[in-house]
């Protein structure tokens, strides 16, 4: 069964034209990845936030891997307006992507550059939480969370609850609406929550113990079409999806 | 000590923004004297022609005044005299890249530059992590490992990606953009910390021709030629085997 003639065919065009569609904001999308949060789950908060419409695609990895252009999920196929489909990869491309067409990376060189100062600041700890935490053998997780906690953490939060109240601890990061750092912030904390390993200590996050990133991620979570997204089945069937894969 | 550093001009964003837009600018890197979290930045001011200079280092006493408490940080003055601070290595190198005409003609193929770029990250957080941060005596192992194992899977991949934008030397269009120069920058990287008696680093003109094309074409332009070939480029080349003990 050839299951990769389910994939979408990327339109073949030059790049004039690819760029062209990808001015699209009416597009509807199709992602490949698997029944978890990992690395598609920004990409799933950024086209919920925004509104998107989009469909999961049955994912068949043995025979789909090949039509990937680098041999790894998430792949996104974004059909334009005009009904180019253009192929999106490598999820932090995805992401930027998706932040960009969406109005979430500022409004100029600086702000977006500020955006992604934010970023790179918080998927450090993404990573970090990754390797020592979600990578390691489930015996020494207990050990390893509570180091990030009392290690990594507080570094994070002084830095970042300072950066957050120079922009007036208004919930956001830059100016006054939400922008892929106050998604990706709030997403790191979400996930630090969520996996947070039986026995370990409270992850130090909290309306008390660090406000104006509470704020942020309040914010970005009782976004209408956020809030609806975090409710949803599929959004429970990731969470479970989640935890079942990283055995937690 | 810390009033050496530059002080950012204190103004709203859209007055930044329109600073930001200089092309014009001068930079002062904060960054130490290896290559390190600074290369990429080093590179591409060297490519875009820009004059910049480096800061001394007081680490001790500068780490509270930079807003995420390490380095690289990047002091722009604009050409109206705007002082803007750009940190985190990877926020600094797509602000430079988005300025120096090295980001793509449009959205998709900026996309397609973070494709590569987030492909080659991969493996440079790979080496990082498994090369220079192994105990030394681990290092030929782990080099060899990491030579077998990550870069087979890579090279595929990206010898096909150049080869469908017709062995150019380019991955996007017919010129260099932040992708090649990230690539470029990953190869000269692994192949100048080979660890003593690991094995052969598998690129080369014979096995990987599209790649070494990519990594000729942005030696070779004159900026960057000029760059490598310098006193300070040495310094770094130096500073960055003493560092991490090569």
């Amino acid at each position: 069964m050839a299951a990769h003639a389910s994939l979408p065919v990327p339109t073949q065009a030059d790049t004039t034209v690819l760029g062209q569609a990808a001015q699209s904001t009416n597009s509807t999308y199709k992602i490949l990845y698997f029944g978890l949060h990992g690395r598609g789950e920004l990409t799933r908060t950024l086209l919920a936030y925004s509104g998107a419409k989009w469909e999961e695609l049955p994912v068949d990895w043995p025979t789909q891997k090949e039509h990937t252009p680098f041999k790894c999920l998430p792949v996104v196929y974004e059909t334009a307006q005009d009904g180019t489909i253009l192929e999106l990869a490598e999820s932090q491309a995805i992401e930027r992507y998706l932040a960009n067409k969406y109005g979430l990376y500022g409004k100029n060189a600086y702000e977006a550059h500020k955006v992604e100062q934010i970023f790179s600041s918080a998927d450090g700890v993404a990573q970090a939480f990754s390797q020592k935490i979600i990578g390691v053998a489930q015996d020494k997780r207990v050990e390893e969370a509570n180091k990030l906690y009392v290690e990594v953490l507080p570094k994070f939060i002084a830095i970042h609850e300072a950066q957050l109240a120079k922009n007036g601890s208004n919930g956001h990061y830059i100016g006054n609406s939400a922008t892929l750092a106050d998604i990706k912030v709030a997403n790191l904390i979400d996930r630090l929550l969520f996996l947070r390993p039986q026995g370990a200590n409270e992850v130090p996050f909290s309306a008390e113990k660090t406000p104006n990133l509470w704020k942020v991620l309040e914010k970005v979570n009782s976004h209408p079409t956020m809030a609806a997204w975090k409710k949803s089945d599929r959004y429970q069937e990731l969470n479970a999806g989640t935890k079942s894969m990283f055995k937690f």
